[in-house]
């Protein structure tokens, strides 16, 4: 039972030393905790050694603990104590296995092996404690780190290698336990017997002898009992009938007494009485043995012996009578002269050694000297040594600063080398631009100055027309001999003059001839229609922008404010989205869901359809003729643009390359270009000529309407913006942000101000030498219907019409500011677009239904 | 306890003064002195007499040598008995010392046991030694010790070392603490007269309602005739290692101190002398 019990504790501290040592080289002992962290890709462990870090790929990092003296006291007391706990476990392995009961190691006792045992358990236990104690204590650190508010490190969670330790531990304690445990068993068990070991038995046997009675004997023995834990049958019974008896401890075991006395008896008879005897004998055997051996010996070598013996007699006698010569004096006396010269020598030799002696001595001094000089050396060497180890360090450190410094010196220098290359492309950049910009201003120049030639040749054409004209005027006036009124025509003459001196700056010419037309018409229609006839040739042979003004300064005076509906009709299939009247104001286009693009003639007060334009493969959202009104142009819902020639309806182009609805498109001043934005949120600038796309521009959003001047086009967006963009850069020029979506965009028509129509249900008029809004437009009930509601000014710019979702059409005037009509009942659903004809008579507005509805003042 | 002690130490120590002579048939070159010694009670003949031998092979020619044989008075003695009970048996009327016959020649097949080596009686006593620890303990101490523990028991006897015999026999002779001793007394009882070599029983130390037995209990089972009767005169001696032991003397405590090293009380029982 107890080897059983000792063995599974053996094996139990085999196994406790074995987890103590994986314990001490596991990685893990504390390991980076989650909670509280978002970084859950980084894990943190350590243990006695080494720190690590590893990622979610499971790239690992390790890094020793340097500095071992640098490192916090605790990891170093558990270093100490795990290593301590370790070799308490080996020397304890080896003790135990030697104390083992089932082991042959040594020859030694039952007892002996038991202590060996015993002190085995005892190293386990202490082996264990100091794993426990090192284990505990660094869990103590990182459970106090976790709960610490103040803490700022990383905090970490106990590790496996912890719990290996603890188990090991438990292990060892408790093997060890079991080995003391077994050892005790083993030898706390009573003996049976009455014998024991010499040495303690004898001790015991001793003490009752000494005592004199034989009831003292009897208590003592009974002492005894107790003391040793030995007793037999025998003394139990001896011991209770003598308590019974009262008598002393002799008489109460007669038969063991008996017996002793009895076996002293038979010694006395059979063992003392003849001991001598035979001893003798056997000695005297021994003997005469001996003696029959020497004797056969003696006998043989007796002869050989005599002779030997007879020899030697006789050169004895001879070298007695050789020396007895008389010569003995001499030799007594050179005896005596050896004698003298031996002392002296010795004397000599004495001295010699005395010499020798002191040599020794000094030498010996010498030696010490010399020793003493070879420590200090020593010492000094080892001095040096440390002073060389530390300068090394040192060494070492600065190499590795350097190292460090290097490295952060390449850095920067990459850095600098990287932002020299920007700065060098930047600058190649600037001064290309710049070279662009010089450029261009040179273009600008040269344009002016041919601007201005031209403007000096046209003027002085004209001044030598007039004046040929007025030649003409004043010959037939001559001719005719008509009475008239002599003031007049110094008023004209007066007049012209002025005009004359004031031909130089073209503006104030052309600003100034409405006021004159003013003046002039209500005096006579003569000169008026020349004018007119004037303006008609013109806007045929001179450039566009000149001529516009013209034709709508025109019709400004026309411009009659809608009051009735003039004709209701059904326009499309399904929803109409745009409408426009041709620049003649002739003609009237709608565009709508069904794919079609309708012309209508407006004549008297009715719309009749002309024709209907076919190609697009989805609805139409927008509508443009350009300035002659030869082209229609509509943008379409199939991601392309289409053109028509208007007086045989025939499909000329189609533009396709955006990748989203085209909701706007517009042709350029010149006629040449078209602009078309779309929901893929670019803008395209196409030519016609080529019928390509010669720029894309991304604005950002998606563009719901487009307007053009010359340079610059405007683009309504989705996200409340209104950029304006340079067509020859590809750059925003400036943005204005409005309060809601912008569905539409139109200018007046001397281009300076801006409408826009925003889902914030506002109309504003946008001031474009300021930027800046002019006006803004509302009124109750006025409601923007969709993203491309469109508004219009009308032709002179003094209004503002705009369809609202419940189907009024709204008018405000611009002058005052005030919602000058609200024109409803004609619509039954929202208006999409509003259309004011160039001639000022007729205003057209298209609903979501299918319906159109043309509007005068009639 | 001191008594115990000595007890034992008289046993261990017990001698008989023998005297060894050549039988007178045996041819010798030279006259053979008879040899004597203190014959230690507790071993074997064979195993002491080494000295013997050689005395008398000086005395002989070595072509004649064969296995010796001691003889008493006619009887072959039989080397596996003990000493002590060979002499109490045979010898113990006469007059000291015990003189023995050695023979060389004519070995008695019939009677003794050839015994070549000291390993054969090495065998014999730690059968005995089993033997008794089965009767005893059904052998699970003298089962529990290891090899060496019984080669001690054996140096011990061979050698006549006392303490060296007693460090491992002491196990031997424990018992449970709740027992009142042994569970049967190992004990083998001798008498001239009977064919039989022994008489062995088993016997407990102490009846079932706790009396101890004593030797007089023993006997009372064994061999009534040995208990005198009160008018009558001793017809028989009980003799123990030489010593006639009282019959009071429990049993348990004989087999403890009064056996022989194999862990046997052996008893002879002899005749009173009639004068």
């Amino acid at each position: 039972m107890s080897t059983g019990l000792e063995l599974v504790g053996f094996l139990l501290c085999v196994g406790s030393w074995l987890l103590t040592g994986a314990s001490l080289g596991n990685d893990y002992w504390k390991v980076s905790t989650f909670s509280g962290s978002v970084i859950i890709s980084n894990r943190q462990y350590e243990n006695l050694w080494f720190s690590c870090a590893e990622d979610s790929a499971g790239i690992t990092n390790c890094r020793d603990f340097e500095s071992m003296l640098a490192l916090p006291g605790y990891v170093q007391a558990c270093r100490a104590l795990m290593i301590i706990s370790l070799l308490l476990g080996l020397v304890g392995i080896i003790v135990a296995l030697m104390g083992l009961k089932c082991t042959k190691i040594g020859s030694a006792s039952d007892e002996t092996k038991g202590k060996i045992a015993l002190s085995g358990g005892g190293l386990f236990i202490l082996s264990g404690l100091s794993t426990m104690i090192a284990i505990s204590w660094y869990a103590t650190r990182v459970v106090e780190e976790f709960y610490d508010p103040f803490f700022g490190g990383i905090k970490f969670e106990l590790g496996t290698g912890l719990y290996i330790g603890w188990g090991g531990g438990c292990l060892a304690i408790l093997g060890g336990a079991l080995l003391c445990c077994s050892c005790k068993r083993g030898d706390g068990r009573p003996p049976k017997s009455f014998y024991s070991p010499p040495g303690q038995g004898e001790k015991i046997y001793k003490t009752p002898l000494s005592t004199g009675t034989a009831d003292s004997r009897a208590y003592h023995q009974r002492q005894f009992v107790c003391l040793a834990g030995h007793y037999s049958l025998a003394s139990v019974i001896c011991l209770r009938v003598g308590a019974m008896s009262g008598q002393g401890g002799q008489a109460v075991c007669p038969w063991k007494r008996h017996v002793a006395e009895q076996l002293k008896q038979r010694d006395r008879v059979q063992r003392q009485a003849f001991e001598e005897i035979i001893h003798q004998y056997n000695r005297l055997l021994e003997k005469s043995d001996l003696h029959a051996v020497l004797s056969e010996r003696l006998q043989t070598d007796k002869f050989d012996h005599q002779n030997r013996h007879d020899l030697s007699k006789v050169t004895l006698c001879v070298l007695q009578s050789w020396a007895g010569r008389g010569r003995s004096e001499t030799l007594l006396q050179e005896m005596a002269q050896i004698r003298i010269r031996h002392q002296e020598e010795l004397t000599e030799l004495h001295k010699k050694r005395g010499e020798l002696a002191q040599n020794v001595i000094e030498l010996n001094n010498q030696m010490q000297l010399k020793d003493k000089d070879i420590q200090t050396n020593e010492a000094q060497m080892l001095q040096y040594q440390r002073r060389i180890s530390e300068l090394e360090s040192e060494c070492r450190d600065l190499r590795g600063s350097l190292q460090d410094l290097e490295r952060a010196n390449q850095t920067l220098k990459d850095e600098y080398d990287a932002l020299q290359i920007t700065f060098s492309a930047l600058e190649g950049k600037l001064r290309r631009t710049a070279e662009d910009n010089q450029e261009l201003v040179s273009r600008w120049m040269a344009e002016k100055s041919q601007e201005a030639n031209r403007l000096n040749a046209e003027n002085e054409k004209d001044t030598r027309r007039r004046q040929a004209k007025l030649q003409k005027d004043l010959a037939e006036a001559a001719k005719e001999p008509l009475p008239i009124d002599p003031e007049d025509d110094i008023e004209v003459l007066q007049e012209d003059a002025a005009e004359g001196t004031g031909d130089t700056s073209p503006g104030r010419a052309i600003s100034r001839t409405p006021s004159r037309r003013a003046t002039q018409n209500p005096s006579g229609g003569l000169l008026d229609s020349i004018s007119n006839i004037f303006g008609r040739r013109r806007s045929v042979s001179l450039s566009l922008d000149s001529a516009e003004p013209e034709t709508h300064s025109g019709g400004c005076a026309e411009v009659r404010l809608p009051t009735t509906a003039l004709h209701t009709f059904d326009a499309h299939d399904g929803e109409v989205n745009a409408v426009r009247f041709s620049p003649g104001s002739r003609l009237l286009a709608t565009g709508g869901t069904d794919r079609r693009v309708k012309l209508w003639e407006v004549a008297s007060g009715r719309c009749q359809l002309k024709g209907s334009l076919t190609g697009s493969n989805a609805g139409i959202t927008s509508i443009e003729f350009d300035s002659a009104g030869s082209y229609l142009l509509a943008a379409s819902n199939d991601f392309a643009s289409r053109i028509w020639t208007v007086d045989d309806y025939r499909l000329r182009h189609t533009l396709t390359g955006h990748s989203g609805k085209v909701l706007a498109a517009r042709f350029m001043l010149d006629n040449a270009r078209i602009v078309s934005g779309s929901y893929d949120r670019t803008l395209k600038l196409w030519d016609l000529r080529s019928k390509v796309c010669m720029k894309t521009v991304f604005a950002g959003s998606s563009c719901n309407d487009i307007v053009c001047t010359e340079q610059c086009v405007m683009s309504g967006h989705f996200d409340k913006k209104v950029r304006f963009w340079d067509i020859r850069a590809e750059s925003i020029v400036q943005e204005l942000e409005l309060l809601g979506r912008v569905t539409s965009l139109d200018l007046n028509h001397d281009r300076t101000e801006l409408l826009t129509c925003s889902r914030d249900d506002l109309v504003k008029i946008i001031d474009l030498r300021s930027n800046a809004v002019r006006q803004s437009f509302s009124a109750q009930g006025f409601k923007c219907g969709a993203d491309w509601t469109r508004v219009t000014f009308s032709p002179d710019g003094c209004y503002v019409a705009a369809g609202s979702a419940d189907g009024t059409l709204f008018v405000w005037n611009v002058l005052t500011g005030k919602l000058d009509r609200a024109l409803d009942k004609h619509h039954s659903s929202a208006i999409n677009a509003v259309s004011w004809s160039p001639s000022g008579a007729h205003v057209v507005s298209v609903e979501k239904s299918s319906k159109a509805v043309l509007w005068s003042d009639i | 306890m001191a008594d115990d002690k000595d007890v034992l130490r008289d046993v261990w120590f017990g001698r008989i003064p023998t005297c060894f002579t050549l039988y007178q048939d045996e041819i010798t070159e030279r006259e053979a002195e008879p040899f004597y010694l203190l014959l230690p009670r507790v071993s074997y003949l064979t195993l002491v007499t080494d000295k013997v031998k050689k005395h008398f092979h000086k005395a002989m020619r070595q072509e004649d040598l064969e296995e010796m044989w001691f003889e008493y008075e006619g009887t072959p003695l039989k080397w596996h008995y003990p000493i002590g009970v060979l002499f109490d048996l045979h010898a113990s009327n006469t007059a000291l010392p015990w003189s023995i016959t050695v023979h060389f020649k004519d070995f008695p097949e019939r009677d003794l046991l050839h015994c070549p080596s000291n390993s054969v009686i090495e065998a014999h006593f730690m059968s005995s030694i089993k033997e008794a620890d089965t009767l005893k303990h059904k052998g699970q101490v003298v089962n529990e010790m290891q090899k060496k523990d019984h080669k001690q028991l054996w140096m011990g006897l061979q050698n006549d070392k006392f303490d060296q015999f007693w460090a491992m026999n002491r196990k031997l002779m424990e018992y449970p603490t709740e027992d009142s001793g042994f569970r049967y007394i190992p004990f083998r009882i001798y008498q001239t007269m009977s064919d039989r070599p022994f008489i062995q029983k088993l016997f407990r130390p102490a009846s079932p309602d706790g009396h101890t037995h004593t030797l007089g209990d023993l006997l009372k089972v064994v061999f009534p005739a040995a208990i005198p009767q009160d008018d009558e005169q001793k017809k028989y001696l009980v003799v123990v290692h030489g010593i006639e032991p009282l019959l009071e003397t429990p049993v348990q405590w004989l087999s403890e101190h009064l056996s022989h090293p194999d862990n046997f009380l052996h008893i002879s029982i002899i005749p009173a002398p009639s004068d």
